[in-house]
């Protein structure tokens, strides 16, 4: 069976903070760090089914990451575009943003493993965690 | 002939902002007696007005994604107008300001201030989530609101940083959310 990717957009910031890795400052000790999801997924039962692979925004070409974005916006249904000028304000309200197969399953929220797996099974999204802004 | 333009600048934003629950518009005059570093000029020199927004999040969540998605193509839609015809504009952080979204909010008509300091809004009580845009534009500001707290004073029976009406309080403790639960507004 074919491996499905997971693409984990994610800030530099974010890697290093602690908490959710929204902007709220919740800095809730207990949610999951993007790297806790790229291991915990990459690994056991969902191994033999997901390619996980983190992008840091920062290091990415920033016309290519454009490009990249929209094409997921498009194939997620979203109206929503981005372009140079808007692009850090962008990211800033949607970072972490979690891709599978080209569609949107997370944004500003760190799922665990679980939560993404359903949601994926779903062909639906996870909710942004209460207590995030 | 401008302030025809601004209006018509004016009631276009307001439109493509409808996405959320209240939008308001404040002028740089109703900010006159904020200090250098509490004012919305000292993140942005050029200012003139502020956008200012707020959504419900009654739920305890921010709901679900077509919101998030949404509300961002809103305010950059804004942007993209406001630059179109000429002017700057920057959506603003609240990690990154000195000044007060609160206070924004209220300047722009959006709600009235509560016991504990907060927002308050008529239909979302202390609910609400705000976020702006800065611009040089001269826009046209909206009517303030007057009398949005019914001074029930839940609020501040609930509240674990505070005995006194918008006494300053330790804000490092300020997370518990138990305000927002109980202001009947």
């Amino acid at each position: 069976m074919e491996k499905k990717s997971i693409e984990i957009f994610v800030s530099g910031k974010e890697q290093s903070d602690a908490g959710c890795g929204c902007s709220c400052n919740c800095e809730s000790a207990d949610t999951m760090m993007p790297t806790d999801l790229s291991v915990n997924f990459g690994n056991g039962d969902y191994e033999m089914t997901f390619n996980v692979k983190m992008i840091e925004v920062e290091k990415e070409n920033r016309e290519d990451l454009i490009a990249r974005l929209n094409t997921i916006f498009e194939n997620s249904g979203e109206k929503l575009t981005v372009k140079d000028i808007n692009l850090d304000f962008t990211l800033s309200k949607l970072l972490p943003l979690i891709v599978e197969s080209g569609k949107i399953r997370a944004a500003k929220t760190f799922p665990d493993e679980n939560e993404l797996s359903e949601a994926i099974n779903s062909d639906g999204r996870v909710k942004v965690k209460s207590g995030c802004c | 002939m401008k302030d025809n333009k601004n209006e018509e600048i004016s009631r276009k934003i307001l439109e493509k902002l409808d996405v959320f629950d209240v939008v308001g518009i404040a002028t740089k005059e109703r900010f006159s007696d904020l200090e250098n570093g509490r004012h919305p000029a000292s993140i942005f020199p050029e200012f003139e007005s502020a956008i200012v927004f707020a959504e419900g999040n009654e739920s305890g969540e921010m709901g679900v994604f077509n919101d998030i998605f949404s509300t961002i193509a809103a305010q950059n839609d804004v942007i993209d107008h406001l630059n179109e015809n000429g002017f700057k504009a920057i959506p603003i952080e609240p990690d990154e300001m000195g000044f007060s979204l609160v206070r924004l909010g209220i300047e722009a008509g959006l709600g009235g201030i509560s016991p504990v300091d907060s927002l308050v809004i008529e239909g979302l009580g202390l609910t609400g989530a705000i976020s702006a845009i800065l611009t040089d534009a001269k826009l046209i500001p909206s009517e303030k609101k007057e009398n949005v707290c019914i001074n029930c004073m839940k609020c501040l029976k609930v509240c674990p940083i505070r005995t006194i009406p918008n006494a300053k309080g330790d804000l490092s403790k300020c997370a518990c959310g138990k305000c927002v639960n109980v202001c009947p507004v």
